[in-house]
């Protein structure tokens, strides 16, 4: 399903502890978008406890009342209206209405019987028309910190790797280690026989070994274990903490969320899932331990930090074991099956929680997702799945982190101001030299291949991005489709020309959305039998639109085919990086 | 002419003679990096010669020799928290921290520092760094507390903060007057502060032939991305508030209704123009500050945010004392040649003169991100090399080596924060971001002393 976003931004007030102020950043209806007055948290620490507690947690109708508390704390009337009047205009265009709601600063204190911001379970959201919008996949809620999506898409090719890390600290509740990697190995096995995702353990649960495994490029670091909070320094906010294992002592290595995000930079992790230990009796809460509920900050602190992780995926109340199973396997089914739509597929899986677990249980408000991303992709995968090896996949997951990290060099040089910029040319052509280099080297392990190639542009200026095939054999071509997806806010479609490599005519081009085309080349070779090597089969025209800010833009390949000496043969793609330039003063 | 080539020259020696002083005879240096004993998960302190050498060891595997740990009475938990920091310190009090901070240290670094002390003639230049926000939230300048000053009256420590860099480019030479823009926040809904009292305190001492100033008053971000732009100062000077934001410092300015807007290190270090040698993160004295850790905090933030040396308050400070530092501060700079370490100094000593009875002075730290503690080299309009230099601050080669070294610093932290257990092709790329920056770093210097030949020639 394609979406509209209905981002509302919350932040608490400054001068009036207790107070939150309400704006809304993003809707379908762009008059409505502004400042939505202040509004103070219906939903009460009691509440809280009760859904956060192991023994006591909420029926239907307590649900419902802490949902609807909920409704009222962030929902204001005009907040309500404008929510209503989006759903409408969404659902006659036959889109999902995302609801991402922003938090802006944090409380300094919090009085007596009010919650924080972050500790309000905003999935349990619940109207007594639309019910509980969590559970709807055409209005899927989620967390963000950032005004704006700001994370590209990664283009990844299957399998989807998976590092695992179970942690079972001896001084916390004893777990069954080989329950939880026997639950995660069959929750996931179906899609490890489809090859469509590679799952690694992290044995034992140790910092150490995590950074071992790290070296090995994972696109999802997935934590089974416990967490806590503690206050460090002089900072009175609470912060996060993971349990790992102590090497020596056996006992609790707690690795601080702003640690693990170091760890986890240029390692090629984009998304964090982390659960509780199904097979372990919940921690008992302290001062500032609040079960689960450091697992959201731990992901708060992920998205917001200097890794790569765009998004995380955590609980924030205990899952039981059942539950946590039956999470794993819903959610990486349906985003690896659907549109990889990391919002839509966590509400699939808290549907099936629902569904199994009964309306009433709290089981499904308890995963929540903290994201920066656009599109509401994390990956983009590609659709090729031909199987490379284990060496190959290790290498093209070092040139991914590499390719991640000249680029964000690059986005730094095209961010400096236009007077600047004549003083760059070496450090930007030996930066982009070496973006080339690298892409050259992923081509190569990627065998055959459809590259699309971007350049050097400033805003209102167009810009011909060149497709070529990449042929290890030589081989006649008898007709090339492929997808292309822009980013439309930024940059318009222009058309196609015919590319010099080329005998046929130019690429026709057909409009599939918003901001993608299908692009189809017929008999590129004219019935002649290309040699290996690069041909080209066509430029895409494109414009940057005004205010487009500087930095990269991409516009991926998808959907690759090929049909090549009589047959469809697998093709991968390689996306092209459009960099657009400060303009000149 | 005659008097202005003397005086140049003049200039120009006593630069090159403080730069030689102050770095190469009369000050031996030592890092003191806090760490994480891996096994134990405590904190220990290691002491290395210097910042090359902390990289090429790494401080991923600490050593045990030192450990040390925080005197509890000068943590601060929930119930006390902030409350330090938001009352000025009188005199007995800072001692009595100063003291416990001193009694805390490891014995062998005590040691090492009073044989110091005793050599009269070789100052003690300390950095500290750290991986643990716990120790870099302590207020370690109160060690420079005269109570400890031997003989009485003589100063032997200078201590700075320090987020280590694996390759630092030589300090930038900019023209005087230095272009300053004050940045003063006054968010409708927070504490509101006396603009007016504020900006005076700031600036009456400035002198119109070394700085020239303009203040951006209340701006929304994209207001003081303009006048950033616009301005392209070599400093930059902020008053206000700032929060704590999971774990992390932030600045507070206004969105488009004059409300609060937080501000992390990695988004100013976004807007801030390559102009930009020396940041000033001034708390407000004529309100309370929201949270003013969150000052020290953003100031020590990630080599990744890529910001310049910041001058910092960390706790609550005397309207008089922030007339007194930043008077001498400023004067200093220039005076000493663009040297944050001596200007900070200077600051401390007229604030402590000033007002002996209070120790806010100890509140203003420095923090350096790069090798040098001289953040620029001032000099005079004649000595301009280009109308480029003029317009933006850097010739195009110097530009392009902060660049190699920002993108190769960014690399080596995490390739030490992950020690032996950094993969290949990090490793590889690390070596490739550092020669590249000692290539461009090579060619600036050369290029730089070919235009100050010329230059004499043609003078």
């Amino acid at each position: 399903m394609d979406y509209d976003e209905f981002r509302l931004q919350v932040s608490p007030d400054l001068t009036a502890a207790g107070q939150w102020r309400l704006e809304l950043l993003e809707c379908p209806i762009a008059a409505l978008v502004g400042q939505k007055g202040v509004t103070t948290a219906a939903f009460t620490p009691q509440q809280l406890a009760r859904m956060r507690s192991a023994q006591a947690w909420p029926d239907l109708a307590t649900l419902q009342a802490a949902g609807n508390a909920i409704w009222q704390s962030l929902m204001t009337p005009t907040v309500e209206a404008a929510f209503e009047a989006a759903r409408i205009i969404s659902r006659n265009a036959h889109r999902g209405l995302r609801l991402i709601v922003v938090s802006n600063g944090e409380e300094s204190a919090v009085l007596p019987g009010r919650i924080r911001l972050a500790e309000l379970p905003i999935e349990a959201l619940h109207h007594n028309v639309s019910s509980f919008l969590a559970t709807d996949e055409e209005t899927p809620v989620s967390r963000s910190f950032q005004a704006r999506a700001d994370a590209a898409p990664v283009a990844i090719t299957f399998p989807l790797r998976v590092l695992v890390v179970v942690a079972t600290p001896d001084d916390k509740p004893p777990a069954n280690a080989a329950q939880e990697k026997l639950a995660i190995t069959q929750a996931l096995q179906p899609f490890s026989d489809e090859g469509l995702i590679h799952v690694e353990f992290c044995e034992p649960g140790t910092p150490e070994r995590l950074a071992e495994k790290l070296r090995d490029s994972f696109h999802v670091l997935h934590f089974i274990g416990h967490g806590g909070v503690q206050i460090t320094g002089d900072d009175p906010t609470p912060r996060a903490h993971l349990c790992f294992v102590n090497a020596i002592t056996g006992r609790t290595h707690a690795l601080d969320a702003a640690t693990l995000d170091v760890r986890l930079r240029n390692s090629g992790v984009h998304l964090v899932v982390i659960t509780g230990c199904a097979t372990a009796q919940p921690v008992p809460a302290g001062p500032h331990d609040d079960g689960a509920f450091v697992f959201s900050g731990v992901a708060q602190r992920l998205v917001a930090g200097i890794s790569d992780v765009t998004a995380a995926v955590a609980m924030q109340f205990d899952l039981e074991a059942p539950a946590a199973e039956l999470f794993s396997r819903e959610f990486y089914h349906h985003l690896l099956s659907g549109e990889g739509l990391l919002d839509e597929a966590v509400t699939a899986a808290r549907k099936s929680l629902a569904t199994a677990n009964g309306l009433g249980h709290r089981c499904w408000v308890t995963p929540t997702v903290h994201w920066r991303c656009m599109e509401g992709r994390v990956f983009d995968f590609r659709a090729t799945r031909a199987v490379l090896d284990d060496d190959k996949i290790r290498q093209l997951g070092e040139l991914q982190t590499m390719i991640a990290f000249v680029r964000k060099k690059l986005d730094r040089i095209a961010n400096l101001p236009p007077e600047a910029q004549p003083f760059l040319v070496d450090i930007r052509a030996e930066t982009e030299a070496e973006l080339d280099e690298f892409n050259q080297r992923r081509a190569l392990l990627l065998g055959q291949s459809l590259r699309l190639t971007g350049g050097r542009t400033t805003v209102d200026r167009e810009l011909a991005c060149r497709l070529t095939l990449r042929l290890l054999t030589p081989g006649r071509i008898e007709q090339v489709t492929v997808r292309l997806r822009y980013p439309e806010e930024r940059l318009e479609s222009l058309g196609a020309i015919g590319g010099n490599g080329a005998a046929g005519a130019a690429p026709a081009i057909a409009a599939i959305g918003p901001g993608a085309f299908q692009a189809v080349i017929l008999r590129p070779s004219q019935g002649a039998v290309w040699a290996a090597g690069e041909h080209e089969l066509g430029m895409f025209r494109f414009r940057v639109r005004p205010a487009t800010p500087p930095g990269s833009l991409d516009v991926r390949l998808d959907q690759p085919e090929v049909e090549r000496d009589g047959a469809a043969e697998a093709t991968r793609t390689q996306d092209a990086i459009i960099f657009v330039l400060q303009p000149p003063g | 002419m005659i008097p202005s080539r003397i005086g140049n020259l003049w200039r120009t020696l006593r630069i090159w003679c403080l730069f030689d002083r102050l770095t190469m005879a009369e000050y031996q240096e030592t890092i003191w990096h806090f760490g994480f004993d891996s096994k134990e998960r405590t904190p220990v302190l290691q002491l290395f010669a210097s910042e090359d050498s902390m990289f090429r060891e790494g401080t991923a595997r600490p050593d045990e020799e030192h450990r040390f740990e925080i005197p509890p009475s000068l943590r601060v938990n929930e119930s006390t928290s902030n409350r330090s920091r938001d009352r000025i310190w009188n005199g007995d009090e800072a001692q009595e921290m100063a003291r416990r901070l001193w009694e805390n240290l490891p014995l062998s670094v005590r040691d090492t520092l009073k044989a110091r002390r005793l050599k009269s003639e070789t100052s003690l230049r300390v950095r500290i760094s750290s991986d643990w926000p716990e120790a870099s939230d302590l207020p370690w300048e109160l060690l420079l507390h005269p109570v400890f000053w031997i003989p009485p009256g003589k100063p032997w420590l200078n201590l700075t903060r320090s987020v280590p860099v694996r390759v630092s480019p030589s300090p930038t030479r900019v023209s005087l007057p230095l272009k300053m823009l004050l940045v003063l926040t006054n968010p409708k809904d927070e504490r509101l502060l006396d603009s007016h009292a504020e900006i005076n305190a700031v600036t009456q001492s400035l002198s119109h032939e070394s700085y020239h100033w303009e203040v951006c008053h209340e701006p929304t971000v994209e207001a003081l991305q303009d006048a950033l732009r616009r301005v392209q100062p070599q400093i930059v000077h902020y008053i206000g508030h700032s929060g704590v934001g999971h774990g992390e410092g932030n600045l507070i300015l206004h969105d488009s209704q004059d409300r609060t807007r937080w501000l992390d290190a990695e988004t100013v270090s976004r807007a801030l123009p390559p102009t930009v040698k020396l940041l000033c993160l001034s708390t407000c004295f004529s309100a309370r500050n929201y949270q003013i850790l969150g000052l020290l905090r953003f100031a020590m933030a990630s080599v990744a945010a890529t910001l310049p040396s910041i001058v910092v308050n960390q706790s609550a400070v005397s309207e008089t004392t922030v007339r007194k530092f930043w008077g001498a501060f400023y004067h200093s700079l220039i005076e000493d040649a663009g040297d944050a370490s001596m200007a900070l100094s200077q600051g401390h000593r007229a604030a402590r003169e000033a007002q002996p009875h209070l120790a806010d002075w100890a509140s203003f730290a420095l923090v350096l991100r790069e090798r040098s503690s001289i953040v620029f080299e001032p000099i005079s309009q004649i000595q301009e090399l280009t109308n480029v230099f003029k317009e933006f601050g850097d010739p195009r080669v110097d530009l392009q080596a902060r660049l190699a070294a920002d993108f190769a610093n960014d690399l080596a932290e995490q390739v030490r924060s992950l020690g032996t257990d950094v993969s290949p092709a990090l490793a590889t790329q690390l070596s490739v971001e550092v020669d590249r920056a000692q290539r461009y770093e090579a060619r600036a210097k050369a290029e730089r002393e070919v235009a100050a030949s010329s230059k004499t020639f043609l003078q």
